[in-house]
């Protein structure tokens, strides 16, 4: 049994009393947090697209992703740093990134909108992204090509299935009568830009050709 | 008997009370300042998080298994994925062991310490208190070094781990680790052989060989009295390959609870410097396919005891069933027995000794 003493822990006492604080001034002092700290999450929003993943796999439930509005939203209060987001993230878009939530007086969230992404090149007459647009404003179904994007989110490829099935299923979601087949009948071609869209679906670069050319084309497809 | 029962009065201590980090309460059954009977009641912050493993898959309820506790949250996390890798029959990387093994006794030294600290203000040594948390705040930035988080690592995943310690790192650690260890020695001498600390703690709240094994107390509490059970020697993860012995102290009182616990500190701090010698180059998890299906039971040390892990699968994403049984639970009934017969001042540290966590208890 060790010997009993009194003021066993002075020496430590003086020590600590000479020597350098061991904590920090802050603020005036700034943190240096370590590389690896997991303080806060950031997205890169021009990458990500829109596919919840992250929503999904969030124990709290943290995060909300907007398909139509393209947003992507968290409510850092809600965030616990655990990083599973980033993990389940397929674009790798998500990062951990040190530096914590400052205090606030309330929970609020921060959202973030990313661009609209480019029109799908060829892959439809012009006239149905335009439909496909203004229907999703209102909720409804639209169709880009052969792929249906229904309300909810989820989509259908109309290529899997025989003729009659796809035609009843459009008319079902209201999108037989979209104006796109209508462009197509009148036989006329759409100009997008440089981007002149032909009856028969194929499209041509204006800006490829030579000026001159390109006046004669478009004369000679009415568009001028 | 008549008259004497009259003289007894029903103190309720917590569950807030100044020196109790956590809800627990006691009603103590006192006779002038004598405690003959102690009743104790939990369940004040029950959060459902077993039944919340119906609703979050089962990779993602590592990190809400982990939260169960801020102190051991590596140890439950290891236990969980430990359990669902059982399940599912997957065999973990060789370097993922040794990494789990390095931050088990990094979460290990760090609880110890804390608990150091929350028992020298128990008894009313501020210095001390002070000294013991300095020392687990530089254990602490080696957490936040390797794994980003300073309580909640989040680096376990069913099949291994998501983070390295490189070499750098593992320069820092053993570096720190050496300062830690320089300055715990005054620490572990001041617990030891000072006259105000011994004069709490000596012959206070006596546990036997007998009472640990009828009570099924566990962890420090049971080897302080002399009980040399340790569940690393089953030699899950990387211990089997380490070499070390549990610590044992003899007397059962609180001095030896303190004896044991630091001396535990010296010794992870050794384990971790062995793990390190020993620690093979190699992947850090395996790719995991399919959803558990079956049941696994499993059972690792946690600072403050042996922790019993069960989960049950059902071949889905989601699990039927997880459970966890915690130290803190099997050494209640040890902590009443010790306070009958011992005076009311005393309750507070006799609740202290044995590093209750209520929040893991109650999950
Ligand atoms: S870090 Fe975790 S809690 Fe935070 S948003 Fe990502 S998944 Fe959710
Ligand atoms: S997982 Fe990535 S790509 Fe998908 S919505 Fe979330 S941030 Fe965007």
């Amino acid at each position: 049994m060790p010997k009993t003493r009194i003021m066993a822990f002075t020496w430590s006492t003086l020590k600590n009393l000479f020597s350098k604080p061991a904590t920090k001034n802050y603020p005036a002092e700034p943190i240096r947090y370590p590389e690896r700290s997991r303080g806060h999450i950031e997205i890169d929003i021009e990458d990500c697209i829109s596919c919840s993943m992250c929503a999904r796999s969030c124990p709290t439930g943290a995060i909300t992703v907007d398909r139509k509005e393209l947003t992507w939203a968290i409510n850092r209060f809600d965030c616990l740093a655990c990083g599973y987001c980033v993990i389940k993230c397929p674009k790798k878009c998500l990062h951990l990134v040190p530096g914590y939530q400052t205090p606030e007086g309330e929970k609020k969230e921060v959202s973030f909108k990313r661009p609209a992404p480019a029109p799908k090149p060829a892959a439809a007459p012009s006239a149905a992204p335009k439909a496909a647009g203004s229907a999703s404003a209102a909720g409804k179904a639209t169709l880009n090509g052969d792929i249906v994007t229904m309300a909810n989110g989820k989509t259908m490829d109309l290529s899997k299935f025989p003729a009659e099935k796809k035609a009843e299923i459009l008319k079902k979601l209201g999108l037989d009568a979209a104006p796109a087949p209508k462009a197509e009948a009148e036989g006329k071609a759409t100009l997008e830009g440089d981007i002149v869209r032909l009856p028969n679906g194929k499209t041509m670069d204006l800006s490829k050709l030579p000026e001159a050319n390109r006046e004669k084309v478009l004369q000679k497809l009415g568009l001028k | 008997m008549e008259e004497r029962e009259k003289k007894r009065s029903v103190v309720p201590f917590g569950p807030q009370h100044p020196v109790l980090p956590e809800p627990i309460h006691l009603d103590l059954v006192l006779e002038d300042e004598k405690v003959v009977d102690v009743i104790p009641s939990i369940g004040f912050i029950h959060r459902g998080l077993e039944d919340l493993v119906k609703k979050r898959d089962f990779n993602e309820y590592v990190y809400v298994a982990e939260r169960t506790c801020g102190i051991c949250s590596f140890g439950h996390g290891l236990g969980y994925v430990e359990a669902v890798e059982k399940c599912m029959n997957v065999e973990v990387p060789i370097r993922a062991k040794y990494l789990r093994t390095i931050w088990s006794e990094m979460a290990r030294i760090h609880s110890h310490l804390l608990w150091a600290g929350l028992m020298a203000d128990a008894f009313g040594f501020e210095n001390l208190f002070y000294q013991c948390w300095r020392l687990r705040e530089k254990n602490l930035d080696l957490v936040e070094m390797t794994t980003g988080g300073r309580l909640i690592y989040s680096v376990n995943k069913v099949g291994g781990v998501l983070k390295d310690i490189t070499p750098d790192m593992q320069k820092v650690i053993l570096n720190n680790l050496s300062e830690l260890e320089a300055e715990l020695r005054d620490v572990y001498k001041t617990f030891m052989t000072d006259y105000s600390v011994q004069e709490r703690t000596r012959g206070v709240g006596v546990l036997t060989k007998e009472q640990v094994h009828d009570l099924g107390c566990c962890g420090p509490y049971a080897r302080a009295s002399g009980v040399a059970r340790d569940i690393r020697q089953l030699g899950y993860e990387a211990y089997g390959e380490l070499d070390f012995e549990p610590v044992v102290s003899n007397d059962g009182d609180n001095y030896a609870r303190c004896d044991v616990r630091l001396r535990e500190v010296f010794q992870s701090i050794d384990l971790i410097r062995q793990a390190i010698a020993k620690i093979p180059n190699g992947e850090l998890s395996v790719p995991v396919k399919g959803n558990p299906d079956g049941e696994a039971f499993i059972r690792i040390e946690q600072p403050r005891g042996e922790a019993i892990y069960y989960v049950e699968g059902n071949g889905t994403k989601f699990l039927n069933r997880f459970r966890l049984r915690t130290p803190t639970f099997a050494n209640i009934p040890g902590m009443c027995e010790t306070m009958k017969g011992c005076s009311y001042a005393d309750i507070p540290l006799l609740v202290v000794t044995i590093d209750p966590c209520i929040s893991c208890t109650e999950r």
